[in-house]
């Protein structure tokens, strides 16, 4: 057997699509941050408070897991044309300062001869890396651990036979070895500090020492067990979902991201040795609202940029709803599928469909800001407490519902040309110092007599009004009227 | 008019938003008639309300608001003391019920009705009725309903309800404030305490926070415009009804201290006659008598005897224990106090000031504090509650309050600063930072300090600053007394177990007059009975503090020559410094040093010419008139009475006028008030024939002097302890530093230099080593027989008493013949076996580090029938460790490494730098350029000198201390702030024998020694 490894160091960051060398991921452990990419100057493993002291710039994300396991399973099935089986993992310590490894494996025995030899296969492959972009370490090695760990090296060369992987494997250090740190501190605390020393020491006093499973381990390293594992076999077919950092509202935005999902589909029929007659791209918007672009070929193909531009030239003549917070593709209509081309549509008549295309008519209709849902806040604010949010939204209900409120309230207070007549005490409200909202205003009830009113629009004779005087500007407002 | 008869204060922890004083200050502003202080189920307030009422001419209420678990939420004013103490009563119970910083009370606790208090009800809303039912079953006649309105819309519909409610109860009502803090402008640190109470940030709080900031102390026509006339006269009424004043407190001493037959007077004079022989085996001499005569009326005049036969029977009770133990403080000034033993302070030996203790005019109790070994402390304090029963003694409180760098955390909560941010600028302040510095610090770490939310969290920050958090132990004030305490201030859980505490602190109990004995912890007693004891252990060696021989050469040698680090009170750098220029050849010179080096005295400057005079470089002069007082020290004042002596007799201030200036110092020098001052003395002084120059310079060094200069006895006292340990350490010094070692943490020094000193005094160390070492160290004879030390497992990180014993024990049957033996002899757990192996401890069965650990984690433990059954095991072959792993490696485990200096590894390397070793330093000329390297070990940055830092270096040869101005400490911070091992660029500068250098540049190599643990201990 021969395995070729790749580790992917970098995919925490190219999981979410961040590329700016000033996007660092960050994973957490109660109230302990740590960087698991690296950055100018920073290493994976370096506490987040220290890189921001050094680094003031950096920007952290947490990381996301369901992101970083979907593209490692789409750059295992994209590698699938290149050998099997296919193994991935991701080692996830999980310990403070410690990066999780993403690795990936095809057994390429059998594949050398079928690629023309090894050089000519790692080209190939090197080339599909440069336009999949991901930052990749490749290993190759007669075991799976002892590719990975070669990957950590700055070695390229092939390592054939047991024995030479042994002698590779002895000078490398222990601390590199994916065990908890507890016990890598007492392999360090007994002085052996290379793996060689490991495999020099009695086997029964080792595994007495460290457990019968370091052991094993250890075995399956250089060869003296086997490594089984699941293999991954690509499904019958391509579904691909990519969160967008933030949402996205433009659609030049929404390139970039587009490109390497159809480059990933490319990729993937390609492994697949299939063309796809037609695809979905479904956005997610905020409150899990979506729509669909679809999209049919005159013939079944396999050219990413074929799609890519037909998707483009489908956006800019109808840009998606609202931001898009996620991307969905699917291929599932292939040219030599068996599954027929019945099912490929969802029953386009349940009614979260339908209400999502009357909510877009109306919104096309009446504007975008025409159309909203009111929701509650806790607020002692008046314009706070009583916001509007997009349509279909619910907020968390306050807990207590404190005063009476006009039911009809001015998006912004209206200044009066003079002290309207007032009735009754005042409701003083002295709020929202901490976010650059401070408001300290009396509120009253008022009698608008007609001339006042004309002048403010009021709605009818003898409106009862909601005026306020503000503290800060000696000025009274209107804010609004009650029922 | 208007009395606000509920208001609650900072006390009111994470509620209240303004402090005592604040508050009465001014409601006095407004005009006022009363002002009640109603803290939350606490009194902790109350008496610094009082004196600011006393101060400014407001009559303060005493009073608490409840929140019954099942009932009401009230407010219960004192009109008695009777009412008073059932209020106490009731906090007591509330705050005993629950965990410390809650209370419990429920409405059967309260079922029983509080005589002689006013109780006002606070309408909530749902369950009114009910709850004005119950309380008007018990309270009828002295409740009323309190109408508390907040321009909330609803005003005239509360009032309209609540009057309803009055009329069908025949309650009346009374207008009230619910006031949170003093000025509307706090609402802002309102909103900030509600968040952190509620663990929110404050814009995710909502409607728990206060909808307005009327809930302060409103002007006279706010209130007339809000509330009915009537309302606001009974306020008025009540007011006048709680005729209750704190200062009118009265409480009697424990009375069983006193045998039967006879009274207080005649028991304490009777023991006193009993002690004169011990202290004075030749007859008591007639100066002596004339002042024991003198003290006793003034003691028995002021009513003071319960007070000196408790201090004496817990210092008897510590005696029959073997527990040393040593009065300190301004109770050294008494013969009685010394004659009863309770004191060390030969009266002869220093000019007493009696009224600096106890004063005719001045009513305030005498302030007696012993110091006990401070781990056998607890014993005595235990005795004390034995003895007394838990009702009658506690532990007087501590107010914690936020500091800067606990306001910016929970103020950076309260606003969502993120958390990286709030933890880069905490961690970013160093020890001594001041709050207007902050920006620059800010700039500097990437924070931009004019961002609008940073700007508000440097603000409220602020604000925050010296406000309560919460109520702590004190270190060992108790006050005793002969009713249960809770009748005269609330008693509530500490956080120790079976620990209670009142709710006022030492400040607050000298303001009333309550007696408090303070039960202190001195380190240096516990290493002094571990001398003598090792002494006893290592040859019979008898001695103890009073068979100490006085007046030896050779320890005053030692003392001139600097060579103090151990000795108590003249070992930190500065004393060092200090003590070849004055070289104490005396008792008295040593209590002259010991009260020298201190900011009073060197803020004075005094410090210059008393040395200049005393080497006869300048005139001793001074006035006659102020020989008595000046004489002792060469016309120059140095400790705390001298001054008080001098504003007496050059500027006729009576004693306790001289008492207030040393009081009132620091507050004058803060807020004003040092002119009046200053017009009095000088004033005095020439209607006294002082010229002005002279009055000038005496006023100077007053000034400069403040409230930190040291009383003479106190100095006295300390210098005996000095004496004592400087004495052990010349003539023993292995059972000395043996028992230092034992009585850690103490001192100034970290264990690593005590040990170098040891050896540097040819005192042979072993290391750590289960063969033979105890839990703590011991003193064993070397090969030549002469005291040597073995170091303790005490030493270890990571280990434990209880190990430590059992190793001991299993050993005592038998030795040790390798790792697998002694593991399941001791029982030990892994954790403590890799303690032992990492230590280096396990050598002598298993070889080097890591063939104790390989032999440490080999170990199964196995139980019932293969308990004995040896395992096989196959041998291996580990590498050896390399010297600087084991050197650093033996730092990390007992912080201190018996192999070479870790510095020693750098010398090639250091020696390409032209580092000059620490020995080598003086050779070097004054004025030289040089440079240093080492372990940073201390940095000190004392308030007296102006931003300088001092910081010193050890390498394998010795120490070097570092002179480091404010602007280079500002252009190297971070090192010079956080740095484990540097290099360091600067010039020598040599005066009187005494050598520093000046740093010019500072070089981080903390990463050459990669894996040293942070060693350097940070002192103001």
């Amino acid at each position: 057997m021969l395995w070729l490894c790749l580790s992917f160091p970098q995919l925490p960051a190219e999981a979410q699509g961040l590329r700016d060398p000033l996007d660092v991921i960050t994973d957490s452990r109660s109230a302990q941050r740590w960087l698991i990419t690296a950055s100018e100057g920073c290493a994976p493993g370096m506490a987040l408070a220290d890189a921001l002291a050094l680094r003031p710039a950096l920007r952290a994300h947490p990381r996301k897991l369901n992101a970083e396991r979907a593209l490692l399973k789409s750059l295992a099935h994209w590698i699938y044309r290149y050998g099997s089986p296919v193994h991935l993992q991701i080692d996830d310590p999980a310990e403070p300062g410690r990066a999780p490894r993403y690795l990936l494996w095809v057994e390429i025995g059998a594949s050398e001869r079928l690629f023309g030899g090894l050089d000519a296969l790692l080209t190939a492959i090197r080339n599909d890396l440069a336009e999949l972009q991901p930052v990749a370490r490749l290993a190759i090695a007669p075991t799976r651990g002892g590719a990975a760990l070669l990957t950590l090296e700055d070695n390229p060369a092939p390592v054939y036979g047991l024995d030479a992987l042994e002698t590779r494997l002895s000078a490398l250090p222990s601390a590199w070895l994916p065990w908890p740190q507890a016990q890598l501190d007492a392999l360090h605390g007994v002085g052996l500090r290379r793996i060689g020393d490991l495999f020099e020491l009695p086997r029964a006093a080792f595994a007495r020492r460290f457990g019968v499973e370091r052991l094993r381990a250890l075995d399956r390293l250089r060869g003296l067990q086997p490594d089984p594992a699941p293999a991954i076999v690509p499904p019958p077919v391509f579904r691909r979902r990519f969160e967008l950092p933030g949402e996205i509202e433009s659609t030049e935005s929404l390139l970039f991201p587009l490109r390497r999902l159809t480059q990933e589909l490319q990729a993937w029929l390609r492994s697949r040795d299939v063309g796809v007659r037609s695809i979905e791209l479904q956005f997610e918007h905020a409150n899990r609202q979506r729509s669909v672009m679809r999209l049919r070929f005159l013939s079944a193909h396999r050219d990413g940029q074929r799609i890519f531009t037909a998707l483009r030239e489908r956006l800019e003549r109808q840009a998606p709803a609202a931001a898009v917070r996620a991307l969905l593709l699917k291929a599932e209509d292939l040219a030599t599928a068996a599954l027929g081309q019945g099912n490929l549509f969802d029953a386009a008549t349940d009614t979260q469909q339908q209400w999502t295309e009357t909510v877009e008519r109306l919104l096309a209709r009446l504007g975008e800001s025409a159309l909203w849902s009111p929701v509650l806040h806790e607020d002692h604010r008046p314009e706070r407490a009583m916001a509007r949010a997009t349509p279909g939204a619910s907020g968390r209900t306050p807990a207590t519902v404190a005063q009476r409120r006009p039911l009809w309230l001015l998006p912004t207070p209206v200044p009066l040309p003079r002290a309207p007549q007032v009735a009754g005490e005042p409701e003083r409200i002295e709020a929202g110092w901490w976010d650059a909202g401070d408001l300290r205003r009396d509120y009253y009830t008022a009698e608008m007599g007609a001339e006042m009113g004309t002048e403010v629009g009021a709605i009818g004779h003898d409106a009862r009004a909601w005026v306020f005087r503000d503290h800060i500007d000696q000025r009274w407002y209107l804010h609004g009227w009650w029922a | 008019m208007y009395a606000e008869l509920h208001a609650l204060s900072a006390f009111s922890f994470q509620r209240g938003a303004s402090l005592p004083p604040e508050l009465v200050e001014r409601a006095a502003e407004l005009g006022y008639r009363a002002l009640a202080l109603t803290d939350e189920c606490s009194m902790a307030g109350a008496v610094r309300a009082w004196q600011a009422g006393r101060d400014c001419g407001l009559p303060v209420i005493a009073g608490s608001e409840f929140t019954l678990h099942d009932g009401p939420k009230l407010v219960l004013l004192a009109e008695t003391q009777r009412g008073y103490a059932g209020i106490c009563g009731a906090i007591t119970r509330g705050r005993r019920a629950a965990i410390k910083g809650r209370y419990n009370l429920q409405r059967r606790d309260l079922d029983a009705p509080i005589p002689e208090v006013c109780a006002l009800w606070i309408p909530r809303g749902p369950g009114d009725v009910e709850e004005l039912a119950w309380l008007r079953e018990r309270y009828a006649g002295r409740l009323w309903i309190a109408v508390e309105l907040h321009r909330d819309g609803r005003d005239a519909e509360q009032l309209q309800r609540l009057q309803a409610l009055s009329q069908r109860f025949a309650v009346p009502r009374v207008a009230s404030g619910d006031v949170h803090m003093h000025v509307r402008a706090r609402r802002a640190l309102q909103d900030v305490l509600t968040a952190l109470r509620h663990h929110q940030p404050v814009a995710r709080c909502g409607h728990r926070l206060f909808a307005n900031g009327e809930r302060h102390l409103r002007t006279l026509q706010d209130l007339q415009a809000l509330y009915p006339p009537a309302l606001l006269r009974e306020t008025l009424h009540i007011a006048e009804r709680c005729a209750f004043r704190l200062g009118t407190l009265k409480y009697d001493y424990p009375r069983e201290i006193v045998p039967a037959g006879h009274t207080l007077q005649s028991w304490l004079r009777a023991l006193v006659e009993q002690h004169i022989p011990e202290r004075w085996p030749q007859g008591c001499p007639p100066e002596v008598r004339a002042l024991i005569e003198k003290e006793l009326t003034l003691i028995t005049q002021k009513r003071y005897e319960a007070f000196f036969l408790t201090v004496y029977d817990i210092v008897l009770y510590a005696r029959k224990q073997n527990i040393l133990c040593q009065g300190r403080g301004s109770a050294a000034n008494s013969v009685v106090c010394y004659t009863l033993g309770i004191t060390a302070v030969d009266p002869g030996f220093t000019d007493l000031l009696f009224e600096r203790f106890v004063s005719n005019e001045r009513d305030e109790p005498p302030d007696i504090d012993v110091d006990f070994e401070h781990e056998r402390r607890e014993e005595v304090i235990q005795y004390v509650y034995d003895k007394y029963g838990r009702e009658r003694a506690a532990i007087a409180a501590t107010v914690i309050r936020y500091r800067p760098r606990s306001a910016l955390r929970d103020v950076g909560r309260a606003l969502d600063i993120s958390a990286e941010v709030i933890d880069r600028v905490a961690k970013s302040l160093a020890w001594w930072d001041d709050p207007d510095g902050l920006p620059e610090r800010l700039r500097s770490i990437g924070v931009d300090p004019k961002a609008r939310a940073i700007r508000l969290w440097l603000r409220l920050a602020r604000d925050l600053l010296e406000f309560p958090r919460h109520l702590s132990q004190h270190v060992g004030g108790f006050v005793i007394s002969d009713a249960p305490l809770s009748e005269l201030v609330p008693v509530e859980n500490a956080a120790m177990p079976d620990r209670t505490i009142i709710q006022w602190d030492k400040d607050d109990l000298e303001a009333l007059g309550l007696l408090k004995v303070d039960v202190l912890a001195l380190g240096m007693l516990s290493a002094l009975r571990r001398t003598f004891e090792h002494l006893r252990t290592f040859d019979g060696t008898a001695l103890d503090l009073q068979r100490i021989p006085t007046d030896d050469a050779a320890t005053y040698a030692m003392i001139g020559r600097a060579e103090t680090l151990g000795v108590f009170q003249i070992e930190s750098r500065a004393q060092m410094s200090m003590l070849p220029r004055l070289r104490p050849e005396n008792l008295y010179d040593l209590t002259v040093q010991v009260a020298i080096v201190r900011p009073g005295p060197i803020e004075g400057d005094m410090v210059h010419p008393y040395l200049r005079r005393r080497a006869g470089l300048e005139a001793v002069d001074y006035p006659p008139r102020l020989k008595s007082v000046l004489g002792r020290t060469y016309g120059v004042p140095i400790f705390q009475e001298q001054v008080m002596r001098i504003a007496m007799v050059a500027a006729g201030f009576s004693a306790d006028e001289a008492d207030q200036v040393r009081r009132s110092m620091a507050a004058w020098k803060r807020s004003g008030g040092l002119e009046k001052f200053e017009r009095k003395l000088k004033d005095g002084m020439a209607a006294r024939g002082y010229d002005a120059d002279f009055a000038e310079r005496i006023y100077k060094q007053i000034l400069g002097f403040g409230s930190y200069g040291f009383p003479e006895s106190h100095a006295a006292s300390f210098a005996l302890l000095a004496y004592a340990s400087a004495w052990l350490k010349c003539h023993h010094p292995a059972a000395f530093l043996c028992g230092l070692i034992n009585s850690q943490p103490m001192g100034f020094y970290p264990v690593s230099m005590l040990v170098g000193e040891a050896r540097r005094l040819g005192v042979k160390v072993g290391a750590v080593d289960v063969r033979a070492s105890h839990w703590d160290c011991a003193l064993v004879p070397d090969r030549q027989q002469r005291p040597a030390i073995r170091l303790g497992l005490r030493l270890v990180s990571g280990f434990n008493v209880h190990a430590g014993l059992r190793l001991a024990d299993a050993r005592r049957t038998r030795p040790f013949d390798s790792v697998e033996d002694l593991a399941r002899r001791t029982q030990l757990n892994a954790r403590e076996l890799e303690a032992l192996a990492a230590a280096d401890a396990l050598r002598g069965l298993a070889g080097h580090r890591y063939h104790a650990r390989w032999q440490t984690r080999g170990h199964a433990r196995l139980d019932g029938l293969l308990q004995d059954a040896a395992l096989p095991d196959d041998p291996v072959q580990l590498t050896t460790p390399a010297e600087g792993e084991e050197i650093l490696a033996d730092y990390r485990s007992t912080g201190l490494s018996l192999r070479r200096h870790p510095s020693a590894l750098l010398r090639e390397r250091l020696e390409r730098h032209h580092v000059v070793p620490n020995a080598q330093l003086q050779q070097i000329d004054n004025g030289q350029p040089v440079r240093v390297a080492g372990i940073v070990m201390f940095r000190q940055r004392p308030g007296t000198a102006k931003g300088t830092m001092f910081m010193t270096l050890e390498d394998d040869t010795g120490i070097v201390n570092l002179i480091i101005w404010p602007r280079l400490i500002e252009r190297q911070r971070d090192i010079i702030v956080g740095a484990g091992f540097v290099l360091v660029r600067g010039k020598l500068q040599r005066e009187q024998g005494v050598t520093h250098v000046l740093a010019e540049a500072f070089a981080d190599r903390s990463h050459w020694l990669a894996g040293l643990p942070h060693l350097s201990r940070d002192f103001r």
